[in-house]
């Protein structure tokens, strides 16, 4: 696999992303920088509500209405993609960068056989016959492990399983010869565990055969364990731990990234206990939020600064990178634990 | 062992299918093929399997959500299936359900107070001042202010709306809970809470659940025994340690393998099972498994084997044992 950690092929900075409502403006994305570098899986975790998505959409240039950029910059090479027009942004879309979304039902078109959905990406993107556009759908499913991929390509989305139109997202998304960023959002949620393995398993070999640069949002852990070179975890908004993949589930310095590994039941602490130790009350509305860290009121170690402001970055060790005003980055020799 | 609570026998529930051509024939899904198993009070059984493979199915037809085809539910030495409506409604009292979808299982036009009273009113629980404290009560039990009661479902988040359901089902008291997907829809934080819950009201009420999920990992921690099926036939079925230490079916092995480890020095990249979960409506030949199975032998093509108990209470429908 081509991983060089120097190089960031998408570099998103304090990116804000705001939805008005009629009781106010939501926050969905509040000031959040991370980079993604060259061939390396970054995973963006959170659960439901956190922005990981929009973020997404965002670096898409798919928000819906009325939601909108409010500042920050996406950059993706030398370019920032925010100051792109719709026409410069569909030659970026489902060329360099493409996405997978979680629903494989609902993301492809029920009236449209695999093959003019698969042809018209190819088309979009490159100059080629119908008859060239035709062998490389049929060349790109079976790439993606669908047997009889000549014959598969004329069914309909529902003559395929969830599994199976899941690998037809993924070849769609394939499509360009040379995919940079490929940004997965839950891509096995809708999945079986077996067939989820499958899938993970197919992303992984292809990343390692074509060098790109994997964006992977998800809410499962067990996922994250199984993908990630490093992690960024979401939290109402913010960015709050961002480390290397081994270093955020051995060393987690967030109370909110400790408590979201507690509350896994697979986590080896658990074996013969009858009780989790879960994270208590529920994540705040949005349009409530104050100044402070939104984690405040579920947090076990919460102070009174943690009302007022929302804490600086501090570094543990070189790429962990934590939130939180009970980390001391002065006690990094001591793993940074508040 | 406690004594059996429940015992199903030879379950089976067919359901007929209607062809996609108008005059086309109809077909027969087996959703839950010849199943027994033995339900014992105070544990919790585990039931995995992906989807399609009945597991839902037969929690509902335990209840008599669904009627059976065949075969028998006996709770305490009495068969529910023989049993008259008002004898039916005295047994459900007893058993009671949690289901996966905590938005589409609680009626949207009533106030928290009424979801929860309902089973107290159709049982004659007492006064409507009784009720409304017992409903207080019960609100509490679960983690939710009392002062919460006269809002609507949509006012509450799924954990929440969750919390509610199972208010609702320990309401009369039952011994048996069934546990459909009850905690699959909801946010890994929110849904080791509702576990914790349900650890803590199986102690003080002594409950028996009957757990429903496709998450090996909830299951593990939850489970005092584990029953795993696959295209509407149990598999294997052994205590959690046995099961978790010693799973003999290659399904079994499959789905352990396949659910994701949270340790990332630990990726193991073998061989994983090949192809899909196939059609219930047209299960393969002899083992339903044996398509998918990387130790599939000769007489597998052909006949579906046997369930043979290879140690006590560890119970196993494959050739190999």
């Amino acid at each position: 696999m081509i991983k060089d950690h120097q190089t960031a092929v998408l570099e998103v900075d304090r990116l804000v992303t705001e939805f008005p409502t009629p009781k106010g403006t939501i926050r969905a994305v509040n000031d959040v920088s991370f980079q993604l570098h060259q061939g390396e899986t970054l995973a963006l975790v959170g659960e439901s509500g956190c922005g990981k998505s929009v973020t997404a959409l965002s670096i898409m240039g798919l928000l819906a209405h009325p939601g909108r950029i409010s500042s920050g910059t996406i950059r993706y090479g030398k370019d920032d993609l925010l100051g792109y027009s719709t026409s410069q942004m569909r030659k970026i879309r489902g060329n360099k960068i493409s996405m997978i979304f979680q629903e494989p039902m609902t993301s492809l078109n029920p009236v449209f056989r695999i093959k003019d959905q698969m042809m018209e990406v190819i088309l979009e993107h490159q100059d080629l016959s119908s008859k060239a556009a035709f062998d490389r759908a049929v060349e790109l499913l079976g790439m993606v492990g669908i047997p009889s991929p000549e014959k598969r390509i004329m069914d309909f989305p529902h003559h395929l399983s969830g599994g199976m139109r899941q690998r037809v997202m993924i070849a769609m998304a394939l499509t360009s010869p040379d995919p940079g960023i490929l940004i997965a959002d839950e891509p096995t949620t809708a999945l079986d565990v077996t067939i989820q393995a499958q899938i993970l398993q197919l992303i992984r070999k292809l990343q390692e055969k074509n060098g790109m640069s994997l964006l992977l949002i998800t809410h499962d852990m067990g996922v994250v364990a199984k993908m990630a070179d490093r992690v960024a975890v979401m939290y109402a908004g913010k960015k709050i731990e961002e480390a290397d993949v081994i270093e955020c589930f051995e060393n987690p310095c967030h109370p909110y990234t400790r408590g979201l590994l507690n509350s896994i039941p697979s986590n080896k602490k658990y074996k013969g206990a009858n009780r989790l130790e879960a994270i208590q009350g529920f994540v705040p509305n949005l349009l409530e939020l104050g100044k402070g860290c939104p984690f405040t009121n579920r947090c076990t170690v919460a102070m009174d600064i943690c009302q007022a402001a929302f804490p600086s970055q501090a570094q543990i060790i070189e790429g962990h990178h934590v939130c939180c005003h009970a980390v001391n980055p002065t006690d990094a020799d001591k793993g940074g634990r508040p | 062992m406690n004594p059996s609570l429940v015992s199903v026998k030879h379950l089976k529930k067919y359901f007929t299918v209607k062809s996609d051509t108008l005059w086309g024939k109809k077909s027969i899904l087996k959703a839950v093929d010849d199943v027994s198993f033995d339900l014992y009070a105070c544990e919790t059984l585990g039931v995995v399997g992906e989807s399609g493979c009945g597991k839902s199915t037969v929690g509902k037809t335990m209840l008599r959500l669904h009627e059976r085809t065949d075969g028998s539910v006996w709770y305490k030495e009495r068969d529910i299936y023989s049993l008259d409506r008002h004898e039916l409604k005295q047994v459900r009292r007893q058993m009671q359900m949690i289901f996966q979808d905590p938005f589409s299982s609680l009626n949207p036009r009533k106030q928290v107070r009424d979801i929860v009273a309902q089973p107290l009113r159709i049982f004659n629980q007492g006064t409507r001042q009784e009720i409304q404290d017992k409903v207080d009560h019960l609100l509490e039990e679960v983690g939710l202010n009392p002062k919460f009661k006269t809002r609507y479902p949509h006012q509450f988040s799924g954990g929440q709306r969750q919390r509610i359901g199972i208010a609702r089902a320990i309401a009369l008291e039952p011994e048996l809970i069934i546990c459909d997907e009850s905690v699959s829809a909801l946010d890994v934080s929110i849904q080791a809470q509702v576990l914790n819950l349900l650890l803590e009201l199986q102690e003080k009420y002594r409950l028996t659940y009957m757990f429903i999920a496709h998450d090996l990992s909830v299951v593990e921690f939850i489970s005092t025994r584990i029953m795993v099926m696959y295209l509407g036939k149990i598999v294997e079925q052994a205590p959690k340690d046995t099961l978790v230490d010693n799973h003999l079916h290659p399904y079994t092995a499959s789905l352990f393998k396949a659910s994701p480890d949270i340790d990332p020095r630990n990726r193991n990249d073998e061989v994983l099972l090949p192809g899909d979960v196939p059609s219930p409506l047209d299960p393969p030949s002899g083992c339903y498994f044996h398509p998918r199975c990387p130790r599939c032998m000769e007489v597998c093509t052909h006949t579906y084997p046997e369930t043979r108990e290879v140690a006590p209470g560890h119970w196993v429908a494959c050739h190999l044992y």
